[in-house]
This record gives C-alpha cells, structure tokens and sequence, in this order.
C-alpha cells in the first residue's frame, strides 16, 4: 500500500495472545463432577433421539432395542423416562466427548438443547405421568394437590439441576482460566512504562494523547527553537496530517492483526476437532474390540432360544390361567406357571454357558406379578386397574376385590337382601345409603377412620364409626347398621391402607338410627339454633 | 435382537487365547430362584386353606417378626450372592489353570 507508514507500530502481542486464550477450544481441565461423568462409562450413541438407550445397551451389551423397550414401558407404566431420558442427553458425553451441560456452562448452546428441553417439559405434562397423574385419586389424596405438588417438585429438581451444572462448568472453567490471568499482566508493549516512550518535544495535547509507542518515526522534524508562528502552524499542520495518517495505518494493522488471529483460532480449532476424531477412533476401535472379546467369553443366548422359552412360558401360563376360571386366583396360577418355566429356561441357558438379561428380566417380571396374585383373594373378581372410581351396585350378591382407587358402593332398598363382600387394598371407599335403605356395614382391616357424613335437615353431619371389637389377626371391626329395620344389603368390607366413608346421598330430613350409635359426632349448624331436633345421636358426640 | 456367536468375525490370530465360556452360575442360581418361586406360589394358591393360612400369618407377625422376616430374606440373598460369587471365583480360577 502507497500510504503505508514505516513499520515503527508495535506488535499487538498481548492482544492476540489474549484472545487466543480466551476463545481457543484447548480442553481446559473440568469440573471433577464432568470427570466423573465421563468415567462413567455411558457415552451416547448416534441412536434415535439423543442415543441415551443406544448408549446404555452397549455399556450393557445387549441390543438396543431391548432398552427402547424397557423405556417405553415403564413410560407408558407411568415412570419418569422422558425426564431420566432428558437429564441423561444432557448429561452423557457423546462419543466425541461433548457434554451438552458442560457447554451451556460455558455459554455455548446447540440444537440439542432444544431437544433436551422439549424432553423435560414433555415429562411435566399430565399425558406424561401415566398412571401416576391418577395418584391422587387412587391412593385418597386430592388429585389437585398431588398434581401440583409433583409439577412444583420436577420444576424446582429442574431448576437446582440447572444451577448445579452451570455453577459446576464455571467453576470448572474459572480454575482453567485463572493462571492466564498472570501471563496477560505482564506488559508486552511499552504501553505501561511511559518512560520509555519517545518524549515530543512540542506541547501539543493531540499529539501527546494519540502518540504511540515507537511510532514517531516518518513524524514531521520538530519545529527548532525560537520558531517564528507561521513555522510553528506549519509544523502543527504537517504533524495532523501525520497523525491522521498514522491513525489510518493504525485502523488497518488492527484488521490484519484480527484477521491472523481469527485465521490462528481456525487453526487451533481445526487441530483440537482432528484430534477428537481420533480419539474417538481409538475409543471405537478399543470399544469394538472389547466387545468382540465380550461376546466370545461371555457369549449371549440367540434370540431364537430367549424366544422360544419366552413364548413357551406365555403360552403355558395363559393356558393354566384359562383353564383355573376367572377368578384372581387363575392370574396368580398363570404368573406362576410362567415364572417356573422362565426359571428353567434360564438354568437351561446357563448351564449351555449363556447368558441373557431378557431373560432374567422377563423372570424378575413374571415373579413380581406371581407375588402380587397370590397376595390377592383367590374367591372373588378381580376389578381391573383400568379406572380410578370403581362402582360396585349394591342390588345383587358380589365378591369383588380391588388393588386400588376409589370405589362406590350403592345401596339400593329393595325386597330382597344382597350380601357384598369387597376386599380393598389402596385407596378409599364410598357407600352411598338412600334415605329409604337400611345397610349393615362390617368392616376390618383399615389404616384411618371410618365414618358417616352427609347433610340432615339442611345441617352438614359427620361421625366416626364406633370400633365393635379386633379381628384374630389384631385388625379392628367395625359392625354397624344405619337405617331401620333389616339390612337391604349387608356389606363387608376388608381395608387395606385405606379407609371407609358412609355418605348419605338423599339430604334427609332426619338422622336415619345408627347402631352402635356414632362417636364424635359433629354438627355443623348454619343457624343460630343451638340444637338440631333432627339429630337424636346428637347428645352422644 | 442377539447376535449368536457364529455370525462374528473370526477373531485376530495374534491376539492371546481366549478363555472358554463358563457356565453362567449366576444365571443357574438366578433360575433356580424363579422355579422354587413359582412352584411354592402354585402350592399356595392350589389350597386355599394354606394360602389364607399364610397371609394370615404373615399379617399378624409382630414388628419384631416383619424384621425377623425382612433379615431372613436379605440374608438369604446375600448368601446366595456369596455362594455364586465363590464358585464364579472358583471357575475363573480353574480356568486360568488349564
């Protein structure tokens, strides 16, 4: 270039040693809690969605689809696999060795992130939490509070999780930083030693505040002394357009300088990315070989085999369970037909020195549904889990057992008397009495209070049954009749962690008899009378 | 979903040998477990009389029994895991003899 000054600027060392430092991807050393991450063995995989299943089956061994699987189910099942999901794509290194969470600490978001996220806001959503979001009606509380209580208890382990791994990745980042900190202090220009600087010897303030370093030569000669004033405005002139001049080079050193340090940055990228690739490569190779001496030594049993005892197994268990009736206990003959065979088929397939997790998962499965069966009355029907309110009429005979949710009976006046016999073991009870019925209620078992409630003569009414003596088993037992007169149903009851309400669906102006009569009865009054003559149970509260 | 063994490649011929498979204890006592588990459920559940005798029992044990219980079950897995993790041992062993 014409213009070009001489070469007297500076180098801008320390600024592109600088900025190198600052944006140069050279793995700085992390955080011990990513170091452990990585130790753990679980890089995800190119997969279907963040290679998290992909990731675990081949730490496992096992094909992937058999995780996909496992992960459907329990999300269907109503486990939390898309948030577990999400926090693992978050937090597993790929196989290159990038942690999502690691480079959002360090401000650098990617696409995946969008993923993670959409993930983790999927697993707040009702549809998400299968048969949990019912919780609060199956297990007696409201289903308002638990469903609150769970979205603000995911959102607040969200929001620590988040502040953990940012405060981990800074931290982690800060100590890689902070020895640079003592490099950059020491001057590489005489920036900081004006001592050094070439003093003017005109006192112009433009020239003193823009002079610098090193840059005076080409300058205009100083005036002598003793100049007369129209050399002194001609030096002054001659030295702005110096100066202006100067300050164009100036402008254009800096774009060359920030160009060879973008170019270096490239360089130094383009280095760290090749070597990751070939780490990766050898972590591949290592990995590929370790398996292939995995499934010499340890070999699998092939899926025809794990297939034919699964099918054989399924096959035997539904037949036995076919053939037992429908009662609970035919499930409970089925699953235990299925486990024994499982059980053989895996001796099998270990003594041929295989090995298969399907198996024994299937196994663990079938032993799981065995217990619950045989923990299950044998002598009644078994409601399914499908609804969180089960309705039990009470105008015809029935055995019924219900492993949880709430359940309704309806007592219904009528000339024939019914006996209903519910096992419950969760949840809550519901026996709906119209005015003109008489019920006999027996409970045992139970894990809170049984009582009565509904409104009377415009008043709200409640009570607590009174315990009429313990079971051999220790359980208390309830025996009372409400109503007059025979039963139209009697109704026994066995509670398992759950208790038993009695409402009186008619609003009756009267109190129907209670024998043995309630205690703790309460009143709530909306007038100012003191006593309610439709309460004649009301001086034994 | 598996891959048998016969479809791998064969193996680098300068690599050391490669032990044998072994029997997979583990995997016999594993099954062993699920057939003695399913067979006293088909017993319980073949006579109602026992089983009823059973729940029974088991729902009137007093706390000191439920730990009595809770104690038996963990010390019978911890057994077997010991017992499989000796003759694993004892394979291995064996198998870097031969």
């Amino acid at each position: 270039m014409a213009t070009k000054p001489p070469p007297a600027a500076p180098p801008t060392d320390e600024q592109e040693h600088d900025e190198q430092e600052r944006e140069a991807p050279a793995a700085p050393p992390e955080h011990p809690f990513f170091s452990w991450l990585r130790r753990l063995d679980v890089p995800r995989r190119p997969g279907w969605i963040g290679g998290v299943c992909a990731g675990i089956a081949d730490r496992l061994g096992i094909d992937p689809l058999i995780v996909r699987g496992i992960a459907v189910v329990i999300a269907v099942l109503g486990g939390p696999v898309a948030l577990l999901y999400a926090a693992a794509w978050f937090l597993l290194p790929d196989t290159a060795g990038t942690i999502h969470a690691q480079e959002l600490g360090r401000g650098r978001a990617n696409r995946a992130l969008a993923g993670i996220v959409a993930l983790a806001a999927l697993s707040l959503l009702p549809l998400a939490q299968g048969f949990w979001y019912l919780g609060g009606v199956y297990w007696g509380a409201p289903d308002w509070a638990s469903t609150v209580g769970r979205a603000l208890w995911t959102a607040v382990v969200i929001t620590l999780a988040i502040v953990l791994i940012v405060w981990l990745a800074r931290r982690g980042q800060a100590s890689a930083v902070a020895p640079d900190v003592t490099v950059t202090q020491t001057p590489a220009t005489t920036d900081d030693r004006p001592d050094t600087v070439p003093s003017q010897t005109a006192p112009t303030p433009i020239v003193a505040a823009t002079a610098a370093p090193g840059a005076d030569a080409g300058a205009p000669p100083p005036p002598p002394d003793g100049a007369s004033a129209e050399e002194l405005a001609a030096w002054k002139e001659s030295q702005a357009a110096w100066q202006e001049q100067r300050s164009r080079w100036a402008a254009e050193q800096q774009r060359d300088e920030r160009e060879r340090a973008r170019m270096e940055r490239e360089r130094v990228r383009a280095e760290v990315r090749a070597q990751a690739a070939v780490l990766s490569a050898a972590a591949a190779a290592e990995q590929a070989e370790r398996r292939r001496v995995r499934r010499l030594t340890r070999p699998r049993a092939s899926s025809a085999a794990v297939f034919a005892i699964l099918g054989v197994a399924v096959l035997a268990g539904a037949g036995v369970a076919l053939a037992s009736g429908s009662s609970s206990a035919a499930w409970a003959l089925g699953a235990a037909t299925t486990t024994i065979l499982i059980g053989a088929g895996i001796v099998i397939v270990g003594l041929a020195r295989r090995r298969s997790g399907a198996l024994a998962f299937f196994g663990l499965v079938a032993a799981c549904a065995t217990m619950i069966g045989t923990l299950l009355p044998a002598d009644r029907e078994l409601v399914p889990l499908s609804q969180p309110i089960t309705a039990i009429p009470g105008d015809a005979d029935g055995r019924w057992a219900v492993l949880a949710g709430g359940t309704t009976v309806h007592a219904v006046a009528g000339d024939e008397p019914h006996v209903v016999d519910l096992w419950q073991a969760f949840g809550s009870v519901d026996v709906a009495i119209p005015e003109d019925a008489t019920v006999r209620i027996v409970v045992t078992g139970g894990s809170g209070d049984n009582y009565l409630s509904g409104m009377v003569g415009g008043a709200w009414t409640e009570g607590l049954l009174a315990p009429s003596g313990r079971t051999p088993r220790g359980e208390n037992r309830y025996d009372a009749t409400i109503g007059e007169g025979e039963p139209d149903l009697t109704l026994h009851v066995w509670l398992g962690a759950s208790n038993l309400r009695i409402l009186l669906v008619d609003r009756p102006e009267t109190m129907p008899p209670v024998d043995p009569p309630l205690v703790n009865l309460y009143v709530e009054t909306p007038d100012p009378m003191p006593s309610d003559p439709a309460q004649p149970e009301g001086e034994n509260g | 979903m598996t891959t048998d063994t016969a479809t791998l490649p064969a193996p680098d011929p300068q690599a050391a040998p490669l032990p044998r498979p072994r029997i997979r204890v583990g995997a016999i006592v594993w099954g062993l477990v699920l057939v003695a588990w399913g067979a006293l459920a088909l017993r319980l559940m073949t006579d109602e009389g026992t089983r009823a005798g059973a729940i029974d029992w088991l729902l009137g044990l007093s706390p000191l029994g439920w730990i009595a219980v809770g104690l038996l079950a963990v010390g019978a897995l911890v057994t077997l895991l010991a017992i499989t993790a000796l003759i694993r041992r004892w394979q291995v062993r064996h198998g870097a003899a031969r």
